[in-house]
């Protein structure tokens, strides 16, 4: 993907790269996988699909706002899956 | 929705459908009862079984069906194998996974298998498989005929020469071969044949197996005298009805639709030229008559496959990935590491696989899309 997220925490960086690879919560993961398949136990193929749901979540969430930088505490009920503290910044960067 | 994944499995035509359903009405008798219902049944069986020889060009008493594909390659892989475990099993490095693993299963017995190797396109290394063939003691050579992941259709001719000179045994998959020309089953150095009736529009979980000896290999399941012993199991009639109905209208026309489907990837592949996306047509160049003309394998340079196809997928697009779950890791795919594909192309391959129902204008679609997608979010 061209974009890149950056995640920081009290000025410390917990994370900087493609989205793909941000740390999504193993609750959400098996979560999203029993909604989407029933099953508890995605193999592969169906967990990197469903990082692939929860990026888009992320994105759609940037372009509704239309904003480059949101704070996870104010859309905890969207970007529940990512597993970082709840007041985290993430920055979107292309 | 553009469903351009017709190699993975096609919908089951309306004709088909209405048998298959007609069948469960018709004939709720067992074939092997012999009451009015099972006798019934058993007729409708024999007839329909005659039927799917013949429009394969062969009787019925050299076919059994299975439950897919898969089970068909599998039986004589397997059968075959246990008919003579001192042997050696030949075949390629660009299998289905039903071949593939049946292969590994066999080694993992203690069985002797042997890989030959295939050149960038995908074609069997003659010179390689004559070496093997006379230097080991072999039974069978097993071959997908057309591979369903780069379309290369292998040239049977020249491999024959070679079985029948070192009296080999020869099965080859033809399950993607089927919808797109008449399977050669005449041809007198096959020796087995392995069919999936999901792939030419029938119901999912009938696949066929063609044999000219059954006496060469053993059942895989036991259980009953259906299918010759070597098979058993009460027959799914509706489904094989419902397959005879399916492969008799794949091949009415059959011409006709596949010179469809080669002006549809022609303009698939041209479009794309206009674009000037960086990609490869992985497998045979698209004039060849040595591949199907309905799978066009795709690199794009520098992009992530699953990426890709997921947005595909949102635009309602659906293509096929090619890949596997292979323990903890998604494995890239198997034949385009075989016919050696850069790795700045293999991890952006997809699989493009038409129906003669496409229009231009849906191609039109999906090369906006594609560009759209590639050049503005990946």
């Amino acid at each position: 993907m061209k974009q890149k997220v950056i995640l920081t925490h009290d000025n410390e960086v917990l994370f900087e790269g493609n989205p793909l690879n941000l740390p999504f919560k193993e609750a959400s993961i098996k979560e999203k996988s029993i909604e989407l398949f029933d099953d508890e136990d995605p193999c592969m193929i169906h967990q990197s699909h469903i990082a692939r749901e929860f990026v888009q979540t992320l994105m759609a969430t940037f372009k509704e706002h239309e904003v480059n930088e949101l704070n996870l505490s104010d859309f905890k009920d969207t970007l529940d899956f990512i597993n970082v503290p709840n007041d985290t910044l993430i920055k979107l960067k292309r | 929705m553009i469903y351009l994944d017709y190699a993975a499995t096609t919908p089951i035509s309306s004709e088909a459908k209405t048998a298959l359903m007609n069948t469960l009405d018709e004939y709720p008798g067992n074939p092997s009862s012999i009451h009015t219902l099972g006798i019934a049944a058993k007729k409708k069986y024999n007839s329909t079984k005659k039927s799917v020889a013949r429009l394969l060009g062969t009787t019925h008493k050299n076919l059994i069906f299975t439950g897919s594909g898969s089970e068909a390659s599998n039986t004589i892989i397997k059968g075959v194998y246990a008919h003579n475990k001192s042997k050696t099993i030949v075949t390629s490095t660009i299998e289905h996974a039903a071949t593939a693993e049946s292969v590994e299963y066999i080694r993992s017995q203690g069985g002797s298998v042997k890989l030959c190797a295939v050149d960038s396109e995908g074609f069997i290394d003659l010179k390689a498989l004559e070496t093997l063939l006379n230097t080991h003691d072999v039974s069978l050579l097993t071959l997908i005929h057309s591979n369903n992941e780069i379309g290369t259709v292998q040239e049977i001719e020249k491999i024959s020469a070679l079985t029948k000179k070192t009296n080999t045994l020869l099965h080859l998959d033809m399950v993607q071969s089927v919808p797109h020309m008449k399977v050669p089953l005449d041809h007198s150095a096959i020796d087995f044949a392995s069919f999936s009736a999901h792939k030419f529009y029938g119901p999912r979980g009938t696949g066929i197996l063609y044999f000219k000896n059954k006496t060469l290999f053993q059942s895989l399941i036991h259980g009953g005298h259906q299918e010759f012993k070597k098979r058993a199991g009460t027959e799914n009639l509706a489904n094989i009805v419902a397959t005879e109905v399916a492969l008799r209208e794949t091949i009415e026309g059959l011409e006709t639709k596949e010179r469809t489907i080669q002006d549809l990837g022609n303009y698939f592949l041209s479009s794309l030229n206009e674009t000037g996306l960086d990609y490869r047509l992985n497998g045979p160049s698209y004039h060849s008559n040595a591949r199907l003309h309905n799978i066009i394998n795709i690199g794009f340079k520098d992009i992530q496959r699953g990426q890709l196809a997921f947005e595909l997928d949102q635009t309602g697009i659906c293509v096929s990935q090619g890949s596997a779950c292979h323990e903890d890791s998604i494995k890239v795919s198997h034949v385009l590491k075989a016919i050696v594909v850069s790795e700045d192309f293999i991890h952006g391959s997809l699989r493009f696989s038409f129906s003669h129902n496409e229009s231009t204008k849906d191609i039109d679609y999906v090369v906006k899309t594609l560009e759209r997608i590639i050049d503005c979010e990946l």
